[in-house]
């Protein structure tokens, strides 16, 4: 016995491994390819469970929903792909001709740059202008479905090619959380600071708390992670009267044109008021973080608030539930929201108000690959996880923020209600990759104390003179090859113009040609104008 | 094993016929390519067309066409097929008078004269502007001339010569004059409306034509807060309050969740106004 097991086993266990090899492929034909079931693949980052589980929920619920309508099979098969790996995975199947039929487009230059999204997803402009058939018997019923999103879906409009190429489920936003009984025990009080001063204030008793104690309690868990997102709510706030200064078009943005103009024309440097109190402000709270936060990580961060190590931690709506997962019954969670420094004494000068978050949204964003054979179903798909009761069912699980109007935010949720009372607009200085690299790498010592606000000024100064004419010729360059990939598109649509039987079809065509005209005319108004600018101001 | 091969050769011979059965027409697989902007693979399959096809046919001209356009736009871009493309697409104009494909290869090898698109490659605006003119000579009333004409404009108003940008305003005028229903007209007051304010520095005349732009009907999808601040921006710099009024409040009204919303409340405070309630389209989630 022993030796024919010695003998065969091998063979055997090869054996069994072919069959079930060819048993699963059988099997699999049957369910997904068999001739009479349509199959619609869906790739994703989220491995979190409760978000598959949820998409799973709608996915069952929409294949028997489809089959009872039209009386076909349908398939639709998650393809949950690691964060790492996913970028590679979108890129490689699109180029390759097997791209899904959906994909969350995040992480991959594909699904970013405006000529690839333009060559591979398909616009969604006109079916979002139609109602949702699935809305009908509800408030939303004739309703385009565009306008049943919290914010007209604005946050999705791609501003180059003048048209939405994705459709999402969730939206995010972001805030402090705290450990009420920790903050109680200390403070003293359940009330909240109300300013950013107060903020400063409680800050500095939690600190003496755990001097005068000896408990290693520190006000907030830091990370890089969590440094950027002080960072995203401050930075801005406090960059927004120079924004403005600088912003010669009106759209919001200073970018890096404009930035390099203005520093020309004299009207800032990096000595700018402005700028040293952003960064003064930024290295001011990341002393309240823990000691070595620069080489944490964002799960030590979210790790030190469960274990009760910290009051507080900054983090988005999406981390919501797996936060009070985590503590459990070990402590009551709180959130609020940041205090930006209006009434400072210095800052206040600057900081006018907080970061409107009007335009948030886009979260989860689905796109579809015009490779799939079934883009009618992948719409009516969307469509239907879209419905206000399926959204609100869907982040319900997940404690995400629903998209759709009308869904109720669970009480947990309310504190992350987007504020629509703030400014937008970003000051972009970072004109070079040295630039970049410099002031992504020097921020780490200024925010932790290392160097001063001035000397991270002079730095950044020092480059920005020496690589600016480079940098700002680069980024020219690049946009100009931007502009120039509109075209290749705008030439697809002319070579079509005219074509075709079906009156409607013509108009889409004549519509899309328009877009496309003014987003060329934008484009090359911008690079001319950018060219002329350079000529005049390059010493 | 001879029944073994006589099932493979039934196979092969089974699935070369289900293959013929499912043929498109070569053509129609071109131009959904081309639609698909897979240039590399359109231009491989619209040459077996073009050289089917006899000279100077429809097939012909069409596949020619794709081929023309695939070079001109696929990448990267190769010095030897951009040359090509141009050729192709003055075969076109020379074997296609009088059909309307004419004025399309025109108006690609117009754009394509002007780009830049390979190491030493030089702008040609000067063959741009005729064929554009050649456009609008031969196939007046066309749309493609609507399009000539506004690319022609174009030429002469991105320039640093006021003298050629007022030509190209006056340009587009009287175009705007003759065609006034054209497919074109608000990105041409819109290219007329940046030229006052930026190049010419009246801030007047550019809120003027922005506002005939709006009023004939801005390109679809247009983001209209953009649009509005914009607007009342260069209106308040030019010191037309009303309009600088008018156009803050319709960025907080009209637009659904505007994130220039609270600031254009910010600004008509400024200009003594009481701003309209901010919409929230969150509150009801709330509630």
């Amino acid at each position: 016995m022993k030796d024919f097991i010695s003998k065969y086993l091998g063979a055997a266990i090869l054996s069994g491994v072919i069959i079930l090899t060819i048993a699963t492929v059988f099997r699999n034909h049957l369910v997904y390819e068999a001739p009479d079931v349509t199959t619609i693949n869906i790739c994703h980052w989220q491995l979190e469970t409760g978000f598959r589980k949820a998409l799973q929920k709608l996915i069952d619920e929409y294949e028997k929903i489809y089959f009872n309508k039209h009386g076909k099979k349908i398939k639709i098969i998650q393809l949950p792909i690691g964060e790492k790996g996913y970028t590679l995975y979108v890129n490689t199947t699109i180029i390759g001709g097997t791209a899904p039929d959906i994909i969350e487009k995040a992480h991959a230059k594909i699904a970013d740059e405006p000529a690839y999204i333009a060559r591979f997803f398909v616009p969604l402009s006109r079916d979002l202008a139609e109602p949702n058939p699935y809305n009908e018997g509800t408030e939303f019923e004739g309703v385009p479905w565009r306008e049943t999103f919290f914010d007209g879906l604005m946050s999705c409009y791609n501003r180059t090619l003048l048209d939405y190429y994705k459709v999402p489920f969730s939206m995010f936003t972001i805030r402090l959380y705290y450990n009420k009984d920790l903050y109680k025990k200390i403070i003293g009080k359940d009330e909240l600071p109300k300013t950013y001063g107060e903020l400063l204030e409680v800050w500095a008793k939690i600190k003496e708390y755990a001097r005068k104690t000896g408990r290693p309690i520190v006000p907030i868990a830091g990370s890089k992670v969590q440094s950027d997102i002080f960072g995203y709510k401050f930075l801005p706030t406090f960059f927004y009267t120079l924004n403005r200064k600088c912003d010669y078009d009106f759209n919001g943005d200073a970018d890096r044109y404009e930035a390099w103009r203005a520093f020309k024309e004299k009207k800032w440097d990096f000595q700018a008021p402005q700028l040293i109190s952003a960064w003064q402000c930024m290295s001011e709270m990341a002393q309240n973080f823990q000691d070595g936060w620069v080489a944490a990580q964002r799960d030590d961060a979210a790790f030190m608030f469960v274990q009760g190590r910290s009051v507080m931690i900054a983090s988005g709506s999406w981390d919501a539930s797996s936060l009070i997962d985590q503590v459990g019954d070990t402590f009551n969670v709180g959130i609020f929201d940041f205090l930006v420094p209006t009434e400072h004494p210095i800052y206040k000068k600057y900081v006018k108000g907080q970061v409107s978050e009007a335009t948030t949204g886009g979260g989860i964003p689905w796109s579809i690959t015009k490779q799939s054979k079934n883009k009618d179903i992948c719409i009516d798909f969307l469509r239907f996880c879209t419905t206000k009761k399926n959204n609100q069912q869907f982040n319900r699980a997940i404690t995400w923020l629903p998209i759709i109007k009308g869904c109720k935010l669970s009480d947990v949720l309310i504190p992350f209600k987007p504020e629509v009372r703030g400014f937008i607009g970003s000051f972009v200085f970072e004109i070079s990759q040295e630039m970049r690299l410099r002031a992504q790498g020097d921020k780490w010592d200024l925010f932790s104390g290392r160097i001063s606000p001035q000397q991270y000024g002079e730095a950044l100064q020092e480059i920005f003179i020496r690589t600016g004419e480079e940098g700002y010729l680069d980024t020219l360059d690049n946009d100009q090859r931007n502009g120039r990939n509109i075209d290749r598109v705008l030439s697809s649509y002319i070579y079509g113009w005219g074509e075709g039987t079906k009156q409607e079809e013509k108009k889409a065509t004549e519509s899309k040609i328009i877009q496309l005209m003014s987003s060329v005319q934008g484009h090359a108004a911008n690079n001319f104008e950018r060219e002329k600018m350079f000529e005049k101001l390059k010493e | 094993m001879r029944f073994i091969n006589l099932f493979f050769a039934l196979l092969m011979l089974f699935i070369s016929f289900s293959s013929f059965a499912k043929t498109e027409n070569p053509l129609d697989v071109v131009n959904k390519e081309v639609a698909y902007l897979n240039y590399n693979k359109s231009a491989k399959l619209a040459e077996q067309v073009r050289l089917k096809s006899k000279v100077g046919s429809d097939e012909w001209l069409k596949s020619t066409l794709a081929l023309a356009i695939s070079l001109h736009q696929c990448q990267p871009d190769v010095k030897s097929e951009k040359i090509r493309a141009a050729k192709l697409y003055q075969e076109i104009i020379d074997n296609s008078k009088n059909k309307p494909i004419q004025a399309k290869a025109m108006l690609l090898l117009a754009r394509f004269a002007s780009e830049r698109d390979y190491l030493h490659d030089k702008s040609d605006k000067a063959k741009s502007r005729e064929l554009y003119g050649r456009i609008i000579k031969e196939w007046p009333g066309s749309k493609l001339s609507d399009a000539a004409a506004l690319f022609k404009a174009q030429l002469d108003i991105y320039s640093t010569n006021k003298a050629e940008i007022l030509k190209g305003i006056n340009f587009t005028l009287d175009w705007i004059k003759k065609r006034p229903t054209n497919l074109f007209a608000s990105l041409q007051y819109q290219l007329i409306a940046r030229a006052y304010y930026r190049d010419l520095n009246d801030p007047l005349k550019s809120v003027e034509y922005d506002l005939e732009a709006e009023k004939i009907g801005l390109p679809p999808l247009t983001q209209m807060d953009y649009f509005y601040w914009n607007v009342a921006n260069v209106a308040e710099i030019g010191g037309q309050t009303n309009i600088a009024v008018k156009y803050y409040k319709k960025v907080i009204t009209d637009v659904v969740s505007s994130g220039f919303a609270y600031e254009s409340q910010i600004r008509l405070k400024e200009l003594g106004i009481t701003p309209p309630e901010l919409v929230d389209p969150f509150a009801e989630a709330v509630k």
